[in-house]
């Protein structure tokens, strides 16, 4: 599914103009993006939880020459799913 | 910073970004959850501009083992969902580490290296805030300076006078961007320089981010002399302090040495006539026939029988037993006779306190006689005793 999609699935759902729809989406993408740049995270209720997270330097082997590399720290954006979705996965599994 | 937020929350935000009613924006994310649910349980990945795509890969089913009873368990084959975020996006939450890239490591360094410093998930978060917001004074001063530099250079070449005071208006934005980005990225490197030098005095409660910039080599040079320095520094501060606490030094305001017309018992005066102002004390021998006494005189004089006034001296870094007994009885010898006045208040003899009172005994009590050659032996044996007493 791609976002073209989800916002006509959304607005017929919701009974709102797709331009809203788009506008509502954009404003959620605006909040994930200025919440976690805080390290806060952002739970969504039976979905999951996106949770910013702090990766430390590290030494790594670059395959290609077989020197040795630092990878800086760097805080990347991760998702956690919830208990619920996890169960409906697993049923579906089946 | 490291708070949840929750779907309310998450309600008002929405409502009051967009203009849109509460009760729409809670629709809104709950339909969201839902299709989005829908679509991963059907088996179709579902991505959202802006934001990343939600994915679903397959898992092989394995053995385990079941927590609560112990036995074996199979864990079936199922699909998990795995979310990448959006390239931008990615890159504006990293935008604290973004001036960072991947280096060569010299040879000799490992994981060790870094096994010191200790990065604690809930710090980041502190020295992100520092970086997103440090401006201190002198960066925002630059940008005024340079700004208005600028443009008081313009309107020079312009031909207008300008008033000292002027308040210079940024009306052309571009240079002064330029030079913005520029202190900031500075400033922003120098907390990161101070956050590398201040990783050696890290201590357990302060951990804190070791980024390693470009010039990681030279740093570690200086924090290796900087600890250097710092540990001798300590170490000196313990010997000068432990030195003083064996001296029993107080430090003291003025000068302690004592005040005296000397008359010793004998004839024969030996002992030089020392004046300086101090804090004690009055001297007066028991056949003594001149009484001096020094005007500041602040100690006290015990009540005795008529004519007999108790003598007493003190401690000082310059002033031992011996100096005294130097001083009262001519012989440095003498000493021995002082602390057995004394014993009951001094313990070893080279130790102690500085500001200890003690009293000087008349020549007459003891017998004492700094030419008495058998007298002088007397007090060498008993000064031995003394130290054998202590130095078992």
């Amino acid at each position: 599914m791609d976002n073209t999609k989800l916002i006509d699935i959304l607005s017929d759902r919701l009974g709102c103009e797709k331009e809203d729809v788009t506008s509502m989406l954009e404003a959620f993408t605006h909040i994930v993006k200025d919440k976690c740049s805080d390290m806060d995270n952002i739970a969504l209720p039976g979905f999951g939880s996106f949770e910013p997270k702090m990766r430390k330097e590290r030494i790594v082997v670059m395959p290609s020459t077989g020197k040795k590399m630092l990878v800086p720290p760097k805080i990347s954006l991760t998702f956690k799913p919830s208990a619920i979705l996890k169960q409906y996965l697993r049923e579906t599994g089946e | 910073m490291d708070n949840k937020i929750i779907l309310p929350e998450l309600t008002n935000l929405i409502s009051t970004s967009v203009g849109v009613s509460k009760i729409i924006s809670e629709n809104f994310i709950k339909e969201l959850i839902s299709i989005l649910t829908e679509c991963l349980t059907a088996g179709e990945s579902i991505k959202i501009k802006g934001l990343g795509t939600f994915k679903l890969i397959e898992v092989q089913a394995r053995k385990s083992v079941n927590v609560n009873t112990g036995e074996e368990m199979l864990i079936p084959a199922h699909n998990k969902v795995k979310f990448t975020v959006d390239k931008h996006l990615a890159e504006v939450i990293n935008s604290p580490f973004s001036m960072f890239v991947p280096e060569d490591l010299s040879e000799g360094i490992t994981e060790e290296s870094f096994k010191d410093v200790e990065v604690p998930d809930d710090t980041p978060a502190e020295y992100i805030n520092q970086i997103q917001h440090p401006i201190p004074d002198e960066p925002i001063r630059q940008i005024d300076e340079i700004s208005e530099d600028s443009e008081k250079q313009k309107l020079e070449i312009e031909g207008d006078e300008i008033p000292n005071d002027a308040h210079v208006v940024n009306v052309d934005n571009n240079p002064v961007t330029e030079v913005v980005s520029q202190i900031v990225d500075e400033s922003v490197e120098n907390i990161i320089d101070e956050s590398v030098n201040e990783t050696e005095y890290l201590t357990e409660s302060q951990p804190e981010i070791q980024p390693i910039c470009t010039s990681a080599p030279k740093n570690r040079f200086w924090k290796g002399f900087l600890t250097g320095g710092a540990s001798v520094a300590v170490l000196i501060m313990i010997a000068t302090i432990s030195y003083i606490y064996l001296n029993k030094t107080i430090p003291q305001h003025e000068n302690t040495s004592l005040v005296t017309e000397d008359k010793s018992v004998n004839s024969e005066n030996t002992i030089a006539v020392k004046e300086n102002p101090i804090d004690s004390i009055e001297y007066i021998s028991e056949t003594a026939v001149d009484i001096q006494e020094n005007s500041k005189a602040a100690e006290s004089v015990a009540t005795l029988p008529s004519d007999e006034k108790i003598v007493y001296d003190v401690i000082s870094k310059t002033r031992f037993l011996t100096t005294m007994a130097k001083e009262h009885y001519g012989d440095y010898n003498l000493w021995s006779y002082i602390y057995e006045e004394n014993k009951n208040i001094l313990g070893h003899p080279d130790r102690i306190k500085p500001g200890t009172k003690v009293v000087i005994p008349p020549a007459s009590k003891y017998g004492i006689n700094a030419s008495d050659k058998e007298c002088v032996a007397r007090a060498k044996r008993k000064g031995a005793e003394i130290y054998a007493r202590y130095n078992k």
